[in-house]
């Protein structure tokens, strides 16, 4: 089997991540990651801002569709993101340009 | 010989590719349990079986675009070196996101091999990686290692050399990034092949990824090269990103950095990966973490942490100090009796074993801090302050990226501003980097820290900890209300947003430990024992020479004489025995030696204010005085300018030379303290103007490389030096005005 | 006099020496041709190929 072949097996998968980030699929109570008060996973609906914002946060795993755990909750400022096997600490532009929806 | 090879160490931030360049080339390059340490590319050498390798240590990046320096300084080696392989060290306990890297370097089609690092790390966390599976699936070689402890590094280096040596054609990696962008990128390529659009640097394919990236630096550099090439692949790129935004809201370049994502996670599905327990689970250091960095009781931690680094320091290193004091007391008693008067004597005694012993003598103390400061970066701890201080960095409008380049320059204690300067390269506004750049210099670095003990220690003797603790703290709260100033004034900007990936604690080695602590404390000794040593001889000739013009040294001969001759001629005998070592002395033999040795003093001190310094510290004394400082601590903090530890030197030297109670015993901190200049308001006015003023030679020169101009520089030193006086006044008015 | 004579000849030693090291660490900074480095840090040499050595014998031995 061929790389190619094997991506586009997950392909489903980018199909199932490309839906969440039109914002009526996110149901249920969604909003800024910053606005996000209590630890414990949550599902990234889309990332907002400026391009270069979603390019790097791109780079680092965060992508709509992904699930994320929130280690350390600081409603307003930086916060703990535990994502993609690694923890990731932003601050509050960026967390405040991540939608989230809590699972 | 065989033909020389060249390889690269690449990978994401900490997965330990310092670690193992260390091991391979057998240097001692700075290793932290914290991302960004390598900012350059660290080249070294060393041969395998006759076969020459030369190494290059490349910064830790998550990806290959152009978002950071790291990025930039990467991916310009690999197109502009083109190393014979590089080898991708991937952290085997947090593959998803290091393999995120590893399809770039597939898409670009270099030469690779996977070092799997960590696997005693995944192994403890219950993840299996099968390698032989990972290594079918990718098509690349993947050797497991753990290169804390060299465990498979030769195997790697076999595999490594065998990979550079054959002829195997490495072309890019065909990934799908969904149908739309693939439809795109087969035209972008075909119009690229066929016009040899940058195909000099570049494999056409990856040109057209970094096209549909939106890639700032290729989309430059394609500009130049062919403008109208340039331009109809831009106009291809914009219709694809409107159609995109307007479907789906994503740029492309997230949808590239989704589909590597879902082939990673396609490979890691097929087996390569297991997990012994359940994926979901918080690993300890994440537990540690909902603890330690806690809104509330994290930034409590940190302070306590740090008082009780400075508790172990003073109170550990309390008695070796002593004794190193006393060995150099001892060795200025050995020089005294044994060499003959003259100016070779004056030079061993004041200028090298008065200037050099002092700044050695705090040696033990250094160790113990490095110590200290080893185990908080090892741990991983010191990114968790990095955390926890974004927050108060951002209302003084620095960025979180700037805690790093601060704590490098010895924000805890013991470091240096020049690596600290050189770490702001991190930052990417020029705006929050100036500011950074200006600013960490008012570190306590490991030249000041002597410097801070010894004048703590003598006026401060019962709380040094707590002071030492204290003078830290105004070090930061300095730093940032500076960096807010000159935001507000001359460097006003934006904020930019700070994301930084923490790595997960780490238990240290005792090894590391002590490799840490020896490296920094050998570099310590070996600059007192060069360049302070240079500097102090240097000063002490400064102080010394001209000497006092005959007329005056026939004055205090005659005030001598004069003296002697009041005393009766059994007196004078009995002093004269008492000097060849044949007697002992009658209580007024002792009261003319006494007598006599004021006179000797006065002479000395009256040849320190003619000599060269003397006159330089005596001109300026009109002005320092008002904050305290006499002539010669302005000869020592004129000296601070070459380095920063040549203050103690100096003033060793300068208060040997000139106190009116010599005692070749006595440590400098005891004759400070019985100095009638100096007092506890002195010392801390002193302490506060050796902690701002101008930063030492090397750190403005390098302020000026690293700012691209010497008004920086210049505007560094003035800016500081008028600062940290007006401080120093204010301190010592108020303090006298206080009692 | 013969102790003039080495003290003159330490202090030339030291001022060659100090001003060696401070024009080199400026020369280095100013270049403009060297761009990965600003010289030498107050601690040392940063460049790795100031200490190269063989690990041939290391290795062998670690693997055994």
């Amino acid at each position: 089997m061929t790389l190619k072949d094997l991506n586009k097996k997950c392909r489903c998968l980018a199909k199932k991540v490309q839906q969440c980030t039109v914002s009526q699929h996110c149901v249920g109570q969604h909003g800024p990651l910053s606005e996000t008060c209590h630890a414990g996973k949550v599902k990234i609906c889309k990332i907002t801002g400026d391009r270069k914002l979603c390019a790097r946060m791109a780079s680092l795993g965060v992508l709509a569709g992904e699930e994320a755990e929130i280690i350390c909750p600081k409603k307003g400022s930086q916060c703990l993101l535990k994502i993609q096997g690694g923890t990731l600490s932003l601050d509050h532009t960026t967390s405040s340009n991540i939608i989230v929806q809590s699972v | 010989m065989k033909k020389p090879i060249t390889m690269a160490l690449a990978g994401n931030p900490n997965a330990g590719k310092t670690t193992l360049f260390n091991e391979l080339t057998g240097s001692r390059q700075h290793v932290g349990n914290y991302p960004g340490i390598t900012v350059d590319h660290k080249r070294g050498h060393f041969t395998y079986k006759d076969q020459k390798v030369t190494i290059t240590d490349l910064p830790g990046t998550y990806s290959l675009t152009a978002y950071s320096v790291e990025e930039i300084v990467s991916r310009d080696f690999l197109t502009n070196n083109r190393p014979d392989v590089v080898i991708n060290i991937v952290d085997a306990s947090n593959l998803e996101r290091n393999l995120y890297l590893t399809t770039q370097f597939l898409e670009m089609g270099v030469p690779l091999i996977i070092a799997l690092n960590m696997i005693d790390v995944a192994k403890d966390r219950g993840i299996t990686v099968r390698c032989e599976k990972l290594a079918e699936l990718l098509g690349v070689q993947v050797v497991p290692i753990i290169a804390r402890s060299g465990q498979g590094t030769e195997e790697l280096i076999k595999q490594a050399i065998e990979v550079a040596q054959s002829e195997k054609i490495w072309n890019p990696k065909d990934i799908s990034y969904g149908d739309d962008l693939d439809e795109v990128l087969m035209k972008i390529v075909s119009i690229i092949s066929d016009s040899s659009f940058l195909s000099s640097t570049y494999p056409p394919h990856y040109t057209g990824i970094k096209y549909l990236e939106h890639d700032d630096q290729i989309l430059t550099l394609g500009q130049k090269a062919d403008p109208v090439i340039a331009q109809k692949l831009e106009q291809m790129v914009g219709a694809i990103s409107d159609h995109l935004l307007k479907t789906m809201e994503v740029y492309p370049e997230s949808m590239i950095a989704d589909h590597r994502y879902g082939f990673i996670k396609s490979i890691i599905r097929q087996g390569v990966l297991t997990h012994k327990f359940d994926i979901d689970r918080l690993y300890t250091s994440d537990k540690i973490d909902k603890v330690l960095t806690n809104r509330l009781i994290g930034p409590v931690i940190m302070l306590l942490i740090l008082f009780g680094l400075y508790q172990f320091t003073f109170s550990w290193s309390e008695l070796p100090v002593s004794w190193m004091e006393s060995l150099f007391g001892w060795m200025g008693g050995i020089a005294d009796t044994t060499l003959p008067d003259g100016p070779l004597k004056s030079m061993l005694i004041s200028g090298v074993i008065d200037g050099v012993g002092g700044v050695l003598g705090f040696v033990p103390l250094i160790m113990f801090m490095f110590f200290g400061i080893a185990i908080l970066e090892d741990s991983g701890y010191l990114a968790r302050v990095a955390f926890m201080m974004d927050r108060i960095f951002r209302i003084f409008g620095l960025h979180g990226s700037s805690v790093m380049p601060f704590i490098v320059s010895g924000g805890i204690a013991g470091g240096c501003a020049v690596p600290g300067v050189m770490a702001t390269r991190t930052l990417r506004s020029p705006k929050e980097r100036m500011a950074t750049l200006l600013t960490v210099p008012f570190m306590n670095c490991g030249a000041k820290v002597p410097v801070l003990v010894l004048l703590i220690g003598a006026f401060f003797t019962d709380h040094q900890a707590l002071y030492m603790f204290l003078f830290t703290m105004l070090a930061w709260f300095v730093a940032l209300v500076v960096a807010k100033f000159l935001r507000m004034t001359v460097l006003k900007g934006e904020a930019t947003p700070f994301v930084m990936e923490l790595p997960p604690y780490r238990f240290p080695t005792l090894r590391g430990l002590v490799i840490h602590t020896w490296e920094r404390t050998w570099q310590y000794i070996k600059k007192a024992g060069t360049v302070i040593l240079g500097i102090s001889i240097i000063l002490w000739a400064l102080m010394t020479y001209p000497g006092l013009p005959e007329s005056q040294q026939d004055n205090f001969s005659a005030k001598r004489t004069a003296i002697s001759q009041s005393y009766p001629e059994s007196i004078r005998s009995e002093l004269l025995a008492y000097n060849q070592e044949t007697g002992e002395l009658s209580k007024k033999g002792k009261q003319l030696k006494a007598e006599l040795t004021i006179i000797d003093q006065e002479e000395s001190g009256a040849g320190l204010r003619y000599s060269i310094a003397g006159k330089i510290g005596t001109f300026l004394e009109p002005v320092s005085s008002l904050a305290g400082f006499d002539w010669r601590t302005n000869i020592a903090l004129l000296g601070g300018f070459a380095a920063k530890e040549v203050i103690i030197s100096t003033l060793g030297t300068a208060y040997s030379m000139g106190e009116v109670e010599v005692d070749a015993s006595d440590s400098l901190g005891e004759r400070l303290v019985r100095d009638p200049h100096w007092n506890s308001v002195v010392a801390v006015a002193v302490l506060i103007f050796i902690m701002f003023y101008a930063p030492c030679f090397v750190t403005v020169v390098c302020i000026a490389k690293e700012a691209g101009s010497w008004k920086w520089a210049f505007f560094s030193m003035a800016f500081n030096t008028v600062f940290a006086f007006l401080a120093a006044f204010l301190v010592f008015q108020i303090g006298n005005l206080l009692g | 006099m013969w102790q003039i004579g080495i003290v003159i000849l330490i202090i030339s030693i030291a001022l060659f020496f100090i001003g060696k090291r401070f024009y080199r660490q400026f020369r280095q900074a100013t270049d403009p041709a060297q761009q990965i480095s600003c010289g030498c840090s107050c601690s040392g040499c940063g460049e790795a190929s100031c200490d190269s050595r063989s690990i041939e014998h290391d290795l062998s031995k670690k693997e055994k």
